[in-house]
């Protein structure tokens, strides 16, 4: 590895690890009880039920949300990640409090900082592990490289929020030894990607389908690995990891997703409370079911037979997934940058460049203005006033988050349809041309 | 061989067909799971749980109970009419009104008359007894609430509660533990740990009547300066969920 390679790992990491303190409130109390629990060799999972009840007795018999609460409702392969590193803390902080707040309640946990930085190293190297794939995968592009290591959402993700980055390096590992004809290898990358979150699932009946387009039966083989350590790590766990694929199915359309838009009748007042329910629990997502299957199954059909890179077809078919997801959160989009940075090597072009653009531009303005982004804050400060300081009237709120919703959902679409035939429906490499004449 | 050749050949060849009839099949199971009341059913009856809601207003007050006891039907005595009101199954509401005795008091005794098999979170209902008293005069309303465990076992219980403040009215507890979580104040949401000790239990193994229970609470609810025309209106509801959450090891 040459010394420039090194420096701008070292500064990638020196920039991550100056923002660790930096946490979005409600996750990091996540991680604190993660922590705790590993500590004291407690399955995470025994307090998500243990909280949920707890919520169920403060919330009562509602509807979805309020039968849960929001710990550790993940696949188990954080578990084994952070374990060492919950030891490792445990062993400067042996009782360390851990006060979970009442559901429904924002919680500020307020944590030592090694908690920041030991939770986050694995996040954090992930992040470097992407980013070297990427070198190795774009044939020594250090282009790419800094193309992901520097792009400002993920590392706004990486260091302040979410671990998408572990999810996203074992999928793309799974690419890379797919493309490398390591099926095995690339089989199981694929399960720890499922078993870290669960949507780099939807990659499997590609992996599958393209060993089938080679004729080769190996393709049951690849499910069978795959099917075979997911057991592994989830058949440990089975009661918890229910409840947490329950939760997440019963929770309301939300975030980047057109679904969403039942917030904007709350606050209108268009639908009565009842209604109002009946619409975020049952039919919205039994829409998004509806859709998600058609929406799946055209993405694989198309792409089964068609021979294009199959980084390529990754892409699309997580274009397709974000397009149909019914709760689509800021973070997960960085499971599309290393794929876009790829195709973007491989076939630039002026308006894919700028749809890569607003494919991470947009969810960053959506988590400014929604969470609101000083929050983050609230390790350095509990001033309420410096803390909500970017939070917005409810209607301007709405209206911008509405905007970006609809503007991110269409770049989803033309980004896609890019893909599929090769030129966009917006083109604006077209708007510049006739700009320029 | 030949035939496993021909066989990769012709899914090859045939798979985005294939794949659009499996995604058929799945929509199929999809409709399935959608019945209405299949999955829901189910889950009620994993949970086990009941919750009440109140709305104290001018001239009445309105007392809501859902409930969820399984195959179960548990009985509510109310002392003012000696009325029985039964609960249908699973997930029945009942409203009672008292239009007719306005700021009555009213004491009600919860009794699980069913047998012991309706096992809630490991744990069954008749192994406690709950009485709760509830009394309400000017501006003053006190819910009273003793738990027993009838086994003598070190049960936890746990109960929250969330109030919905306003500018008229203040809660106030009265011996029981309060989380002094400083941040969930500020959304005036207080969440009651009960917790029974068993020691005494352990030490005697005597059986209490619930009237002499020793662990108890009680919730006081006031409002002051309320305008004389709006006595009671929409100042106090209180929503109260009860669940049993562990058994833990009965001690020896």
């Amino acid at each position: 590895m040459n010394k420039r390679l090194v420096l701008l790992i070292l500064i990638a990491l020196g920039i991550r690890f100056a923002l660790v303190g930096l946490n979005h409130p409600l996750d990091l109390q996540t991680w604190q009880g993660l922590f705790v629990d590993l500590n004291n060799n407690k399955s995470p999972y025994e307090t998500f039920e243990k909280l949920t009840y707890e919520a169920r007795a403060t919330q009562g018999v509602g509807w979805s949300q309020s039968q849960y609460y929001m710990y550790f409702a993940y696949p188990p392969m954080l578990i084994p990640i952070e374990y060492p590193f919950a030891k490792i803390y445990g062993a400067f902080y042996p009782t360390p409090p851990v006060n979970f707040a009442i559901s429904g309640v924002d919680p500020y946990p307020q944590v030592p900082l090694a908690l920041n930085f030991l939770f986050k190293l694995p996040i954090i190297l992930a992040d470097i592990g992407i980013a070297l794939l990427l070198y190795k995968m774009t044939k020594r592009s250090e282009k790419s490289m800094i193309a992901y290591l520097f792009n400002p959402f993920v590392i706004f993700v990486s260091a302040c929020w979410m671990f998408d980055s572990i999810a996203a390096f074992f999928l793309l590992l799974a690419a890379y030894f797919f493309e490398r004809g390591r099926y095995d290898l690339s089989a199981i990358s694929l399960s720890f990607g499922f078993l870290t979150k669960i949507f780099p699932i939807f990659a499997l009946p590609l992996f599958c389908t393209e060993l089938i387009r080679k004729r080769s039966w190996k393709f049951l083989r690849y499910a069978l690995v795959f099917g075979a350590v997911s057991a592994l790590f989830i058949l440990p766990f089975w009661g918890g990891v229910k409840l947490s694929f329950e939760y997440q199915g019963a929770r309301e359309p939300s975030g980047l997703t057109p679904l969403s838009f039942h917030y904007a009748f709350e606050v209108l007042g268009f639908l009565s409370e009842t209604s109002l329910l009946q619409l975020r629990f049952i039919i919205l997502p039994a829409v998004a079911s509806f859709l998600l299957v058609v929406g799946m199954s055209l993405i694989y059909a198309h792409l089964a037979k068609k021979s294009m890179p199959l980084r390529q077809k990754l892409l699309m078919v997580f274009l397709m997934y974000f397009i149909l997801a019914k709760n689509l959160h800021e973070p997960h989009i960085l499971m599309l940058i290393p794929f876009f940075i790829l195709e973007l090597h491989e076939r630039y072009s002026f308006d894919k460049k700028w749809q890569y653009r607003l494919l991470w531009i947009l969810p960053f303005i959506y988590a400014i203005v929604g969470v609101p982004l000083t929050r983050f804050l609230y390790g350095y400060t509990m001033n309420m006033g410096i803390l909500y300081l970017f939070e917005l009237p409810v209607l301007a709120k709405g209206i911008i988050l509405g905007a970006v919703v609809v503007m991110f959902y269409l770049t989803l679409w033309n980004a896609l349809i890019t893909l599929i035939r090769g030129r966009p429906v917006v083109s604006l490499e077209g708007l510049r041309q006739r700009l320029k004449r | 061989m030949k035939k496993s050749k021909a066989a990769i050949r012709y899914l090859s060849k045939h798979i985005d067909k294939i794949i659009i009839v499996l995604s058929y099949i799945l929509l199929a199971f999809l409709l399935l799971a959608l019945v209405p009341g299949i999955l829901y059913q189910e889950k009620l009856v994993e949970v086990g749980i009941w919750q009440e809601t109140r709305e104290i207003k001018n001239d009445n007050f309105i007392i809501r109970y859902h409930m969820n006891s399984g195959d179960n039907k548990p009985t509510i005595l109310a002392s003012g009419g000696d009325e029985l009101l039964a609960v249908d199954g699973w997930g029945s509401t009942i409203e009672k009104n008292n239009d007719n005795s306005p700021r009555s008091i009213w004491d009600h005794t919860f009794r699980n008359v069913v047998a012991p098999s309706f096992i809630v979170h490991d744990i069954t209902w008749d192994n406690y007894q709950m009485m709760q008293t509830v009394r309400l005069w000017e501006n003053r309303v006190t819910f009273e609430y003793k738990f027993l465990s009838t086994e003598n076992e070190n049960v936890q219980l746990a109960l929250s509660l969330k109030h919905r403040y306003d500018n008229y009215s203040t809660l106030t507890f009265d011996n029981m533990k309060i989380n002094e979580n400083q941040e969930n104040k500020l959304f005036v949401r207080y969440a009651v740990k009960l917790e029974l000790d068993n020691t005494f239990a352990a030490a005697g193994n005597v059986r209490y009547s619930v009237d002499n229970a020793l662990y108890w609470l009680r919730l006081t609810f006031y409002a002051e300066n309320i305008p004389a025309d709006n006595n009671w209106h929409d100042v106090a509801r209180l929503t109260m969920s009860y669940s049993l959450i562990e058994r833990e090891q009965s001690q020896e």
